[in-house]
């Protein structure tokens, strides 16, 4: 039955919902820069009407809920997304850094030092003075700043190894922490959304996942109740509901290039397996290959180096005489590739006597066919022994020292190029993603003023109606 | 399609625009202010490669260089001994036919012997020349006279021998990548005719201290036929002189042609390297500013474009 009462009613339920509409309002217009807000808004309905013999009266609109706007497709890619970019970032940002210390085009790097040598050889070849006195010198002197640029280089990228594994130990605490908020903003969602959607505990896990997922690969689906599933590392179900599984770092015995250096191990409650080799993106993904692969590939290179150089000058010094009648190795003999930039070093002998270089086949002052010998190095190529070589003819690419020096070089340029340009990719299809996450989710401001001027005069319009209905009972209690 | 724009894409957008930009004009500057086009392998890989080849070609070349100077100063230094020896021998056949002289006597001979040994003296400091140091006809034992004599001249007694104890050989230097050519003579073939190393002169060939001890002693001797017959070896002994001089001639001349080879290698090497690795400057510039351009438009209208909302509309 229509009523007085029930307009009054319904006049002030609607100013409810209008105020409420507002607050909502005024949440949006809050957020507009709030990163990972989602745009609400009230999902209103009119209110169930009332039989009659006259037909259906309006009982006015009632609030539903408050929707969150966002678009799940998106989220999903955008986490995938932040995965493989975080990846591609770190190891473009450490592939980068090996480049510097390599780069010959600003006058460092191997070549220089290694041309140096065999000039070096090459002066003690043409010099005139009998013995070559100051060549020799000389060549001493070459011999050890080359053996020292070699340490220099590999130090400087076994520190890079040392600054990425401190980095992985530092990620690994902060993936945990991500692990434990996502699900206890599970937890908390489940308990909220029994009564209402939880639209702001939903970003706030959303924006979770995403900077879980610049650290880490991250798979997730959504439960019945709510909760949100997380898998890592290539489907370990880390956070199921409100449980949450960690990480944990145990160091490496076996590690070629640090004991120290740590694995990456998944604790599931009981027991704790090896997740090493599978954790394929994320900053962690991209550390991890670039401490265990692309360092130690350049490291590796200058091994090769080192070693070809080695045994290949010594080769042909061992033929030769010194001036005081000595044979021998002009650098330390290597046992092996493994670690010879690190070790490679001139012959004590050499580098206390210079006279014991093998500047000729015999002990004559003026001997120098041993030295054109060594200068034909420069320009000899053969097979480079490899890392990891079966005893017997080496396997590597026939090159000459200097070309498999600027391989080195190219190669990593060449890596750090392609890097670069998947960056670039990255950065791009994010920025499409992001786009298209605002263009769903974010707050327009112009949108929340119009909507503010519509409810402004939807506000005035029920404040009318209750002021009429005032009146008009007003009227009738002014005739009892 | 865009069905809403909202303030954080703007925001968004207009940030990515403005980073792209400064890159490019970072990388530009960075162009401008080195002269490079590749300033790290990166920035072109390929073209790093062939720098670092280029760059190691021109430093081969430096040395070569180097090498041909120092072949250039013994080269010099031996057809100078060559000349001192030739003027001995001439001075040396001069004092031979005067001495095979019917008219002359004795004592006219014996003057001439005196002229003769010092002839000799001159011939065999000829022989211990040095360059740098080293001694120019020891061949590799450069560091000791290759010419050692028995002793002083003795009136009454023969000519003092002169032996050879240097190393009969030549030196080599690298003028080219994997070609060598010798920078000195073999002492003992040109001073005693010796080139097979048999300790005697070879067919045709003199010992020029023997035959001038043997000139000496012919004189001392007053025997006027043996003085007329050395007069003919010194003869031949000049022809081996001469052989010699033509030989380091032509060395020379290989020498120079190989180095103005080498100037041109290196012309050409630098300019290619300057097309591989510099930046072109014009280019760099008219970028430079076109990218300045384009951050100014992207930021003035990034300025235009955020300000304005309904809300400036709104009373």
């Amino acid at each position: 039955m229509a009523g007085l009462f029930g307009v009054l009613d319904l006049a002030s339920r609607s100013m409810f919902v209008v105020q409420s509409n507002i607050q909502t309002t005024a949440h949006n217009v809050a957020n507009v820069d709030t990163p990972g807000f989602s745009w609400q808004r009230t999902v209103l309905a009119a209110s169930p009407s009332i039989r009659t013999g006259a037909g259906q009266i309006g009982t006015g609109v009632e609030q539903l809920t408050v929707q969150r706007i966002s678009d799940q497709f998106v989220q999903a890619q955008l986490v995938q997304e932040e995965s493989s970019s975080a990846a591609v970032r770190v190891q473009a940002r450490v592939l980068s850094s090996v480049e510097e210390v390599l780069n010959e085009q600003a006058g460092g790097g191997i070549s220089g030092p290694l041309a140096d040598l065999f000039s070096a050889f090459a002066d003690l070849a043409s010099a005139t003075a009998p013995g070559a006195p100051v060549e020799r010198q000389g060549l001493a002197t070459t011999g050890r700043t080359l053996a020292e640029t070699f340490h220099g280089l590999d130090r400087q990228l076994r520190d890079q190894q040392q600054i990425v594994d401190g980095q992985i130990g530092s990620l690994v605490p902060r993936i945990n922490s991500l692990l434990a908020r996502i699900a206890s903003l599970n937890g908390a969602i489940s308990n909220q959304e029994i009564v209402s959607p939880a639209n702001d505990l939903r970003d706030e896990r959303d924006r979770s996942v995403r900077e879980l997922a610049q650290l880490i690969d991250v798979d997730t689906f959504e439960a019945d109740n709510g909760g949100l599933v997380v898998m890592i590392a290539g489907g370990l179900t880390a956070v199921d509901g409100a449980k949450a599984r960690s990480l944990a770092l145990v160091p490496d015995p076996t590690n070629p290039f640090d004991p120290s250096f740590t694995r990456v191990m998944f604790d599931d409650g009981t027991t704790q397996s090896d997740v090493t080799a599978d954790v394929g993106a994320g900053e962690l993904g991209g550390l991890l290959r670039a401490r265990d692969s692309l360092l130690p590939a350049a490291i590796r290179s200058l091994d090769v180096l080192a070693y070809n150089l080695t045994t290949s000058v010594n080769a042909v010094h061992n033929a030769g005489v010194g001036l005081d009648g000595s044979t021998g190795n002009f650098f330390v003999p290597m046992v092996g590739v493994e670690n010879a930039a690190r070790d490679v070093a001139l012959e004590a002998r050499i580098s206390s006597n210079p006279d014991a270089i093998a500047a000729g086949l015999t002990a004559a002052a003026g001997d120098n066919r041993n030295a054109l010998d060594l200068a034909d190095l420069r320009d000899a190529a053969a097979a480079l022994a490899l890392p990891g070589d079966p005893p017997g003819p080496p396997t590597g690419p026939t090159r000459s020292l200097l070309e498999h020096a600027s391989a080195v070089v190219t190669d990593v340029g060449q890596q750090v190029s392609a890097m670069n340009d998947a960056e670039e990719q990255h950065v791009r299809v994010m920025d499409v993603l992001e786009s298209r996450r605002d263009q769903v989710s974010g707050v327009s401001l112009d949108e929340e003023m119009s909507g503010l001027v519509r409810l402004q005069a939807a506000f005035q319009a029920n404040a009318r109606v209750l002021s009429v209905v005032d009146q008009l009972l007003h009227d009738v209690v002014s005739l009892l | 399609m865009l069905t809403r724009v909202t303030n954080l894409m703007l925001q968004r957008q207009m940030l990515v625009d403005v980073d792209r930009t400064r890159l490019r004009l970072a990388r530009v500057q960075e162009q401008a202010s080195t002269g490079l086009r590749i300033n790290r392998p990166s920035d072109d890989p390929v073209g790093a490669g062939e720098a670092a080849a280029l760059r190691g070609r021109l430093d081969s070349t430096a040395q070569m260089g180097r090498n041909l100077g120092q072949a250039d100063v013994r080269l010099r230094a031996t057809e100078a001994s060559l000349g001192e020896v030739n003027n001995v021998l001439l001075r040396a056949r001069e004092l031979a036919i005067q001495g095979a002289n019917d008219t002359l006597d004795a004592a006219g001979r014996a003057q001439i012997a005196a002229e003769v040994e010092g002839l000799h003296a001159r011939l065999l400091s000829a022989g211990n020349a040095r360059a740098g140091g080293a001694y120019l006809f020891a061949g590799r034992a450069s560091d000791a006279s290759p010419f050692v004599a028995s002793g002083p001249f003795v009136n009454g007694s023969p000519a003092p021998t002169v032996a050879f104890v240097g190393d009969p050989s030549e030196i080599e230097v690298e003028i080219d990548e994997g070609a060598r050519m010798a920078s000195t003579l073999d002492g003992q073939r040109v001073f005693q005719g010796d080139g097979d190393g048999d300790g005697s002169p070879d067919a045709g060939k003199e010992d020029l201290f023997s035959v001038l001890g043997d000139l000496r002693d012919a004189l001392l001797a007053n025997d006027r036929n043996a003085v007329a017959a050395t007069s003919d070896r010194i003869e031949s002994g000049q022809g081996q002189i001469s052989e010699e001089l033509s030989r380091v001639g032509s060395r020379t001349a290989r020498l120079e042609s190989q180095r103005a080879n080498l100037d041109r290698r290196e012309e050409a090497l630098t300019t290619r390297l300057s097309d591989v690795q510099d930046a072109d400057s014009i280019r760099v510039l008219s970028d430079l500013v076109r990218e300045q351009t384009a951050l100014q438009a992207s930021l003035e209208a990034t300025a235009r474009v955020i300000q304005p909302s309904l809300l400036d509309f709104l009373r």
